[in-house]
């Protein structure tokens, strides 16, 4: 159905629609995901599913805002450079300069009690929303450490309980506690080996 | 005083160290507050600010910067989320030689489960110390949680309805 797909792409056309993705993505990161899918790979096809999940997966290694990573990368793989420039500046610039007039508007009536009542019943359903964040980030890893072996499953456990502890607690450097928590992880897989089977 | 290269760098180097929108959280807060150049409240200004606005919610880092340090700060923010997800067209080529390298996956397990666990408490943190907490906010989290684990309303209307139980509360 999907084998073949139109190989014109440029970076302009990535511009307008991912100007129209990030305007109409009010409430963040998941809006900008269905969007994208929908536009990129359903309407527009050009990009297959599978290479929709690929540009997920690449993304979750690399430092930032996912979605502009699946901008850049998505971009890249259509148009080169000026894809990447089209997607991600079609994503940010008119964003970010809404972002900017809400943040100055916001600081402008803070202190009006209505505001800040409504604010406050905002940052409580938000901090629910992280929880949920956090939740869908810890499972498919644990699923997946799980897969290889029950040790790995136990110890992905450990690091997001002692994680959340100690900034809970405050005491140590948070980036201490990163660097740690990915050191150790690395050493943990590497020397624990799958049980013997078909290699994946 | 708030010096401006080190704000720069504080900025780029929490994002370096995370990934999503919200994995910067963590080290920024413990970076800006204990140089007294942000508060709580200002955290949660721009957290609010990230969700409601358009566009991806890593941008609460662009309204945090203008909050503490005006334009030249939203600038700095803006591109200390933006430059370092631009390595993902290098990375995307070194990927298929590298992602069965168990260390390397090990490390990035690793540092996700603890950004992971860490998320919450920060957020929730920043919202306790700039607002309190009390039943009502317990509920209106719980409550969150319990719509968006459903997948069937939307989050901008989870905030919405947010701001409406928080009217009706503290008003």
């Amino acid at each position: 159905m999907t084998e073949a797909r139109p190989a014109s792409a440029d970076g302009r056309q990535l511009l307008s629609l991912w100007t129209r993705i990030g305007l109409q993505s009010f409430g963040g990161g998941q809006a900008v995901q269905l969007l994208a899918y929908e536009e990129l790979v359903d309407k527009r096809r050009w990009l297959r599913p599978e290479e929709w999940a690929e540009a997920w997966g690449v993304c979750q290694l690399v430092p930032g805002i996912n979605v502009v990573a699946v901008a850049a990368l998505t971009g890249s793989r259509l148009a080169g450079w000026p894809g990447v420039a089209g997607a991600v500046s079609g994503l940010m610039v008119p964003s970010v300069i809404i972002t900017l007039l809400m943040t100055v508007a916001f600081s402008l009536i803070r202190d009006v009690q209505l505001v800040r009542a409504a604010l406050q019943g905002i940052v409580f359903a938000a901090a629910g929303g992280s929880v949920m964040i956090g939740y869908r980030l810890i499972r498919p890893i644990l699923a997946a450490s799980g897969a290889e072996s029950a040790w790995l499953l136990w110890f992905g456990g450990l690091v997001v309980l002692t994680a959340a502890l100690l900034a809970l607690s405050g005491a140590v450097p948070l980036i201490a506690v990163l660097i740690g928590a990915g050191t150790l992880s690395a050493i943990v897989s590497a020397f624990l080996r799958p049980p013997a089977g078909p290699p994946e | 005083m708030i010096d401006a290269p080190t704000l720069a760098w504080l900025l780029l180097r929490a994002t370096l160290l995370s990934s999503g929108g919200l994995g910067n959280l963590p080290l920024l807060h413990q970076d800006l507050v204990s140089r007294h150049w942000a508060s709580d409240r200002d955290f949660a200004t721009a957290l609010v600010i990230g969700q409601v606005a358009p566009g991806p919610n890593g941008l609460w880092v662009v309204a945090l910067g203008y909050l503490i340090y005006g334009l030249p700060g939203a600038i700095m923010a803006t591109f200390a989320v933006t430059a370092p997800a631009l390595l993902v067209v290098p990375v995307g080529h070194l990927h298929r030689r590298y992602a069965d390298n168990r260390a390397v996956r090990g490390f990035v397990r690793g540092l996700a489960l603890a950004l992971a666990g860490s998320v919450p408490v920060i957020f929730i943190r920043v919202a306790y110390s700039s607002y309190g907490f009390d039943w009502a906010a317990a509920g209106i989290m719980v409550g969150a949680i319990a719509l968006i684990a459903s997948r069937r309303v939307p989050i901008i209307a989870v905030l919405a309805l947010g701001a409406a139980a928080g009217v009706a509360v503290y008003r």
